[in-house]
């Protein structure tokens, strides 16, 4: 009944899982490239395209971090084996950090208090001059961007000393880290998702909008942790750690919160839809003129239908190559999804072209890198992990 | 309650690892597991006695389809057909304004078709009389029960392997369950 103990059964394989160096190094160039000829041309677009795939390489990091932090807070053991692979998302925060601080060079053409036309809208909005002066808000920015990565880097430390000892304290220290996290998260998450997306449109506010962006960062959070354990496991690895049963919990998960982010879309969408205030409804009416109406009514299907639909029979949620085109469709509707946040801001109408791709093939490429060698430089399962014997015989 | 009185093996165990070899060596040596009595859901069982999955779900989305359906088709009736009202100047067929009552009466529809369809497979109903395996049952103890065919049985053989499995008792009882 009880597998055996994954010491032996998981060694490192460091030769195989790193990815070569010419994937990050071609990623970086073609950032470069990408930037440097769409600054050329069509300088607005491209700073919001870099502010969107920014923000995604941001969401999966904290995704990452979230389902490690919530891991170690409830107790929870059938993620065990799939820890590792969750930590390893943290890997992508620095260059998240360095992409959003990047934002500085393009402040004037995304964001409106930047260009300095706030005083014109201060009448009307809730951003107040003093809270939107620029340096004041990049160093709330790196403030909030280096908390982040200190406590992860943190989580990562211990449970990397917990490989070498079956000391309980690395664990209590990973749970403080999670505990602090948490809180710390709630805040500063709250005020940054205002800082990059909300603060686009300074007159608009929404005050559920913190939630809902949240609600987007998790579901890419466990949408990439379920594509990276999927594609793993096609490649070998954690055979005999995650089972259907550890695929099903993830398929929960999935099913759990794009049915979570649907239900605060619809929460601010409704009320928004309802009150038909003047100074709210303008957010949505641009959404919904006919050049965006489109990716609207996409944005709905692909991150709420698509995955409610599939998820719901209880199969799809425990067989792999289901959950793997799910994911692959939910990182999709994650792109979207952001993409509508910030683009209707800064542009007249959607620009879906080579630049787009090629910046979020880019970005993609830098964080796959950071994420995977992050990921084999220390072995798959975590050692000595008190939950990983019930782990390994967890059943629905 | 069913009637006729039939004769069983009761065996008690005090750990559920136990209940789960037990029940697999039973249905190994071809014979049949009437019922597996628990203080709470073992994992593993439903395997080892190999249940079919079962159709509660099918209840739950009958229930939630006729729910979605049913509040859909009132809101409709009552604000477009019926009774129009100028709400905000909103059109009488405000669909989206229907869906925070639909997804209510959705899970409604659900929960208490669930709990219905659960407690009419499973008999439960007012003024029934409790039929009770073994007492022990009712506290802390694992309990199987196996039916008792005199022609397919060897008693010693059984209660041999129930014993090597970890039963703390076993014993034949003549129960109307």
């Amino acid at each position: 009944m009880i597998a055996p103990m994954p010491q032996t059964a998981q060694p490192p394989r460091a030769i195989t899982l790193p990815p070569p160096r010419w994937v990050g190094a071609a990623a970086v160039a073609l950032a470069s490239i990408a930037i440097a000829s769409g600054l050329t041309f069509d300088a607005a677009r491209t700073w919001s395209d870099l502010l969107v795939d920014g923000f995604l390489v941001l969401a999966a990091a904290l995704g990452g971090l979230l389902f490690v932090a919530i891991h170690h807070l409830s107790g929870a053991s059938w993620s065990a084996g799939v820890r590792r692979v969750a930590e390893a998302m943290t890997g992508a925060l620095p260059v998240a950090a360095l992409m959003m601080l990047g934002l500085f060079f393009g402040r004037r053409s995304l964001y409106p208090w930047a260009a300095g036309a706030l005083s014109a809208v201060r009448e009307s909005g809730p951003a107040s001059s003093w809270y939107f002066a620029t340096p004041f808000v990049f160093a709330r920015m790196a403030l909030f961007l280096i908390v982040w990565t200190v406590l992860a880097a943190s989580i990562v430390r211990s449970s990397g000393r917990q490989d070498l000892s079956a000391d309980p304290i690395h664990r209590r220290r990973m749970v403080r880290d999670s505990a602090l996290f948490a809180v710390v998260f709630a805040w500063t998450f709250s005020l940054a998702a205002a800082d990059w997306l909300l603060s686009l449109d300074p007159r608009w506010t929404s005050t559920i909008f913190a939630v809902y962006v949240f609600a987007g960062v998790f579901v890419e959070g466990v949408a990439a942790i379920t594509l990276a354990v999927v594609l793993l496991h096609e490649r070998g690895y954690l055979a005999d750690v995650v089972t259907p049963h550890h695929m099903h919990d993830l398929g929960k998960l999935l099913f759990a919160f794009t049915t979570f982010w649907a239900y605060i879309w619809l929460s601010q969408y409704l009320l928004i839809w309802y009150g038909n205030l003047p100074d709210e409804a303008g957010y949505y009416q641009v959404r919904t003129s006919p050049a965006w109406i489109g990716l609207f009514a996409v944005n709905l299907i692909v991150n709420w239908a698509i995955p409610f639909l599939v998820l719901l029979p209880r199969e799809s949620k425990r067989r792999r190559s289901v959950l793997k085109r799910v994911a692959i469709v939910l990182l999709f509707g994650r792109w979207l999804d952001v993409y509508l946040l910030v683009a209707p801001q800064t542009a007249k109408a959607p620009s879906f072209g080579v630049l787009e791709i090629a910046l979020a093939v880019a970005y993609g490429g830098i964080a796959w890198y950071a994420v995977s060698t992050t990921l084999a430089r220390r072995p798959l399962v975590a050692r000595h992990d008190p939950c990983l014997a019930d782990c390994l015989r967890h059943a629905q | 309650m069913s009637g006729a009185a039939r004769e069983f093996i009761v065996a008690r165990f005090g750990d559920e690892r136990h209940v789960v070899d037990a029940v697999r060596a039973v249905r190994e040596r071809g014979l049949r597991v009437f019922d597996v009595y628990a203080p709470y859901p073992v994992h593993g069982l439903d395997e080892a006695m190999a249940l079919r999955r079962s159709r509660l779900p099918w209840a739950t989305l009958a229930g939630g389809c006729s729910g979605f359906v049913a509040a859909i088709a009132f809101q409709y009736y009552a604000a477009v057909v019926s009774w129009n009202l100028n709400v905000g100047g909103k059109p009488d067929n405000s669909m989206l304004a229907f869906i925070p009552i639909a997804f209510e009466i959705t899970v409604l529809g659900a929960g208490l078709a669930t709990a219905a369809a659960f407690l009419a497979r499973s008999g439960l109903r007012p003024a029934i009389r409790a039929r009770t395996v073994d007492l022990s049952a009712t506290d802390d103890a694992f309990v199987v029960a196996l039916r008792c065919r005199q022609t397919a049985f060897d008693r010693n053989l059984v209660e041999r392997l129930l014993f090597e499995h970890g039963a703390q008792t076993v014993a034949w009882k003549v129960l109307d369950l």
